[in-house]
């Protein structure tokens, strides 16, 4: 009708990208995906020089984990030289052929990278990592529970327990005399490192905990009188899915530390409580 | 909440003189207890220090026990970690803690450990002692006082800038000052020994 909006419609359908600007973009494309595919390589690298680094230091966690710390730093590098490069070199370029707000789908590809793909990664990286490390270094360590301890009073030698990683007593069943077993620093540092393995054998848990605080996050909150069904059913996965975290990993830990079987119910209810104060702050209950 | 004999107080005291280099040995027996009855009251303590209430007199002294570890049980034992007073006295400008801060930062970001001692002379606990204190600072500077409302000019009737405010600001714009030039420093210092590992691949 009248011919006025057809036209403009048609205008826009014709409109052609200038050849120079798609070259811009294949070649930032190009740069995001060979940023990408490095920081994949990098990660398998990553592990490969961890674990030789471990062995290396006879089972000493501190030169393994300041290396991570590096190898860290350098990896969310990767992720700031993303931002930076389209900051610096990338969107002055394209700025020579579009206006600002018709580039900024090419600058959210960068935070993609960044955010979503390198950042999310690692956290997950290090839980594994961690996870992976600690378990290398609990049954190196664990081993030297098996060593011979002998009664002080009669030579019997003593069986130790193999889940007690701190100093204790311990009766000889020949002569009953009380002996103090004290561990060398190796055994001490399982009663650090049982925190990583068990964040480590719940990681299916883990995931599902990301995966519901990563939907959350992308939905909005109500306004006053708005339906807030999908808001409140978001907020009950993410108070379902991080029970059932918090569960696991308090029990896949006590089974390295049973002392704290008792209080699995009580951890929980620490770990959960930031969690309900938020929700009371949020939906009033 | 009490263990064996020991407070949490106590506990609290031995974690600042242990962690200031006492030895284990040194600290039972301050504590009067064996080795095997520390290890139960450390796990006792870990395990339920979460049931202090937040805020309360055992926590708040938990939060300050670094700056001054020489007290209750520890106060007259030789070898017993100083005051903050005593670092204060050798690096008393913020500086110097932002400085330690930012190269501990720095180094750990290329895979390596500062020895505090060798470097600057002090304990890591010295250290903490510091950065207790400036973060006291910070807080009763900028946290606990209210930003002035840039949009309530006096000239529209609005109230006037505080002493405190322009300190708030002061303060708060210096911190940026600092750690801006002392990551400059150390990043500077560190190029050599950093590594890009995207470094054949640009734009």
């Amino acid at each position: 009708m009248f011919g006025l909006f057809g036209k403009k419609n048609k205008e826009e359908q014709v409109k052609v990208e200038s050849p120079e600007f798609m070259q811009l973009v294949e070649k930032w494309d190009s740069f995001l995906n060979k940023m990408e595919t490095r920081f994949n390589e990098s990660l398998v690298n990553a592990e490969e020089a961890l674990f030789d680094n471990l062995v290396e230091s006879d089972y000493d966690l501190t030169p393994t984990m300041t290396a991570w710390q590096s190898i860290k730093s350098q990896l969310m590098d990767l992720g700031n030289k993303v931002d930076t490069t389209f900051d610096e070199k990338v969107k002055p370029q394209m700025l020579n052929y579009k206006e600002h707000y018709e580039i900024l789908d090419q600058g959210a590809k960068a935070t993609h990278l960044r955010e979503k793909i390198i950042f999310k990664r690692l956290d997950r990286f290090e839980v594994v990592l961690e996870g992976k490390i600690s378990s290398r270094f609990y049954n190196h360590a664990v081993k030297f529970l098996n060593e011979d301890f002998q009664c002080t009073q009669c030579s019997a030698k003593i069986e130790l327990k193999k889940d007690i990683f701190h100093a204790h007593y311990v009766s000889c069943e020949y002569c009953n005399t009380v002996n103090t077993f004290k561990p060398n620093d190796k055994i001490s540092a399982i009663r650090w490192i049982v925190d990583n393995i068990a964040k480590y054998k719940v990681i299916t848990q883990w995931d599902l905990m990301e995966q519901a605080r990563e939907e959350f996050r992308n939905i909005r909150p109500p306004h006053e009188g708005q339906d807030s069904t999908e808001y409140t059913t978001a907020y009950k996965k993410r108070e379902d899915t991080e029970r059932a975290f918090w569960f696991k990993y308090f029990t896949e830990r006590s089974e390295y530390l049973p002392d704290y079987k008792e209080t699995i119910e009580h951890d929980m209810d620490n770990k959960m409580k930031w969690f309900y104060e938020e929700r009371k702050r949020d939906l009033n209950y | 909440m009490e263990i064996h004999g020991v407070t949490f107080k106590d506990y609290a005291l031995a974690g600042a003189n242990l962690a200031n280099g006492m030895s284990l040995g040194q600290v039972c027996e301050v504590l009067s207890i064996e080795e095997p009855i520390w290890a139960e009251v450390q796990e006792y303590f870990i395990n339920n220090m979460s049931k202090l209430e937040p805020g309360g007199e055992d926590l708040m002294f938990y939060s300050t026990v670094f700056t001054n570890p020489k007290q209750g049980k520890f106060a007259n034992v030789e070898g017993a970690a100083g005051g903050v007073e005593d670092v204060l006295a050798k690096y008393p400008e913020w500086s110097d803690f932002v400085k330690m801060q930012i190269y501990s930062a720095e180094a750990s970001n290329v895979g390596l450990e500062i020895d505090f001692d060798k470097e600057f002379g002090i304990s890591i606990m010295a250290f903490s002692q510091l950065g207790a204190h400036w973060s006291a600072f910070y807080k009763e500077k900028v946290m606990d006082v209210t930003n002035f409302d840039s949009y309530a000019y006096e000239e529209e009737g609005g109230p006037a800038i505080t002493p405190e405010q322009e300190e708030r600001y002061r303060v708060f714009h210096l911190q940026d000052e600092l750690r801006d030039k002392w990551t400059a420093f150390y990043k500077d210092k560190f190029k050599k020994d950093s590594v890009d590992i995207s470094d054949d691949i640009d734009f």
